[in-house]
């Protein structure tokens, strides 16, 4: 005999409603709408002993002091804020591609394969002899990376070497206790942007187009080999080096 | 009377209110994509500068890698600029090494790949922000990130 039909009482949904209010207005009050943006900085490690002063030559720091009353100082001269992205760009690039315009400005260096195949057995050599000698194993590192660059990206390897800005050259940043941070990160806000924008045009060159920040933004585990190799090379050719001296009274 | 009028009584029908629950849910899943959790409540008063070049840091920050202090005038009153520490505030920049190593014990990472994300108001004087970067690099707290808005025109 067949089953006699049996109906189902229909859940009452109409609390359903009140719920997700609840939920809705939880999220409401302890969300925020506005994403979490910022210049990232790397600090340099804390020294343990005192290391003795290295003499760097003029033409490769590019001084920029702001003082107690936020004047700006750059190369002692007095400039303003948004200027700062222009004295960056021309100390950078001034003697681009190794033609010596100014004395004034860093050199940029030509190297290719043979020479950074020589300067890494130099290093491992002087590895050898002192093994935890940290300056001659970051050394030697870097020249690695130059000599994975000459051999892995098509445009330099079919130039057979490439040019980079001497490795002395440093954006030198110094505040007084009065210095205003305003100052200060607008300062940091133009250096970066000044560096953001000649990667990205170096990476556009070499990169088929690539963005440079667009890359560099991604996860960790999302870049690709292709990636990695662009971002290696991108920051060796445009190095970011801003130094910040102590603060004075 | 009226011929039109029909007998009986007429109730007005109910709004049928069974799709209520799914606009609700549907607002309900927008502000769970579009927005972050508050970290703090903010004790002092701080605008933040805004800036052209800057990174987005919100998905370290839903890797819980990001810690977040803030520097300003306090709210209720006072003239001194103070360090917010969670829900502490303070002038010592030597606590904000304790702060921050209390901070990393719980997190599986190393100190050095942690960010700190420094919310500073721009009136703050460099004195105390670099007093605070220094006690930060004495424990090895390398990585840090000036928090800034966006500028919408360049």
């Amino acid at each position: 005999m067949a089953k006699a039909k049996r109906e189902i009482p229909e859940i009452n949904a109409g609390s359903m409603a009140d719920i997700a209010f609840l939920l809705l207005i939880f999220f409401l009050v302890t969300t925020t709408m506005d994403k979490d943006k910022g210049i990232i900085r790397n600090m340099p490690q804390k020294l343990e002993n005192n290391v003795q002063d290295v003499i760097v030559k003029q033409r490769n720091i590019l001084n920029v002091m702001a003082n107690n009353d936020d004047l700006l100082l750059v190369r002692n001269e007095y400039v303003e804020v948004e200027d700062i992205y222009d004295l960056a760009r021309e100390f950078y690039e001034m003697n681009k591609g190794g033609v010596e315009k100014d004395g004034n400005f860093p050199m940029w260096n030509f190297y290719d394969l043979n020479t950074v195949k020589q300067r890494i057995a130099e290093f491992e050599a002087q590895l050898k002899e002192s093994p935890e000698n940290k300056f001659v194993e970051k050394e030697l590192e870097n020249w690695k990376d130059r000599e994975e660059i000459i051999l892995n990206v098509p445009d330099i390897r079919a130039k057979g070497g490439y040019y980079e800005i001497s490795k002395f050259a440093t954006i030198s940043l110094s505040n007084q206790i009065q210095t205003s941070y305003g100052l200060y990160f607008q300062v940091q806000d133009q250096l970066q942007r000044a560096i953001d924008d000649m990667r990205n045009e170096i990476s556009k060159e070499l990169f088929d187009g690539q963005i440079f920040t667009e890359v560099d933004a991604k996860d960790d585990r999302a870049k690709t080999e292709e990636d990695l190799l662009l971002i290696k090379t991108v920051k060796q050719l445009v190095p970011q080096r801003i130094a910040e001296a102590k603060i004075k009274n | 009377m009226s011929k039109f009028r029909k007998g009986g009584k007429k109730g007005v029908p109910g709004v049928n209110t069974s799709a209520l629950p799914d606009i609700v849910f549907m607002l309900l899943f927008f502000f769970m994509v579009a927005t972050t959790m508050k970290e703090v409540d903010m004790l002092v008063e701080i605008e933040i500068p805004e800036g052209s070049s800057v990174t987005d840091i919100t998905s370290l920050k839903q890797l819980n890698e990001v810690d977040f202090l803030y520097i300003g005038k306090p709210i209720d009153g006072g003239n001194r600029d103070m360090i917010q520490l969670d829900g502490e505030l303070t002038v010592s920049v030597l606590s904000v090494a304790r702060w921050k190593l209390e901070k990393v014990q719980s997190k599986e990472r190393d100190i050095q790949y942690i960010v700190t994300s420094m919310k500073i108001d721009e009136g703050v004087k460099m004195g105390l922000v670099s007093g605070v970067k220094e006690s930060l690099r004495d424990i090895n707290a390398l990585k840090i990130c000036y928090a800034a808005k966006q500028r919408i025109n360049n």
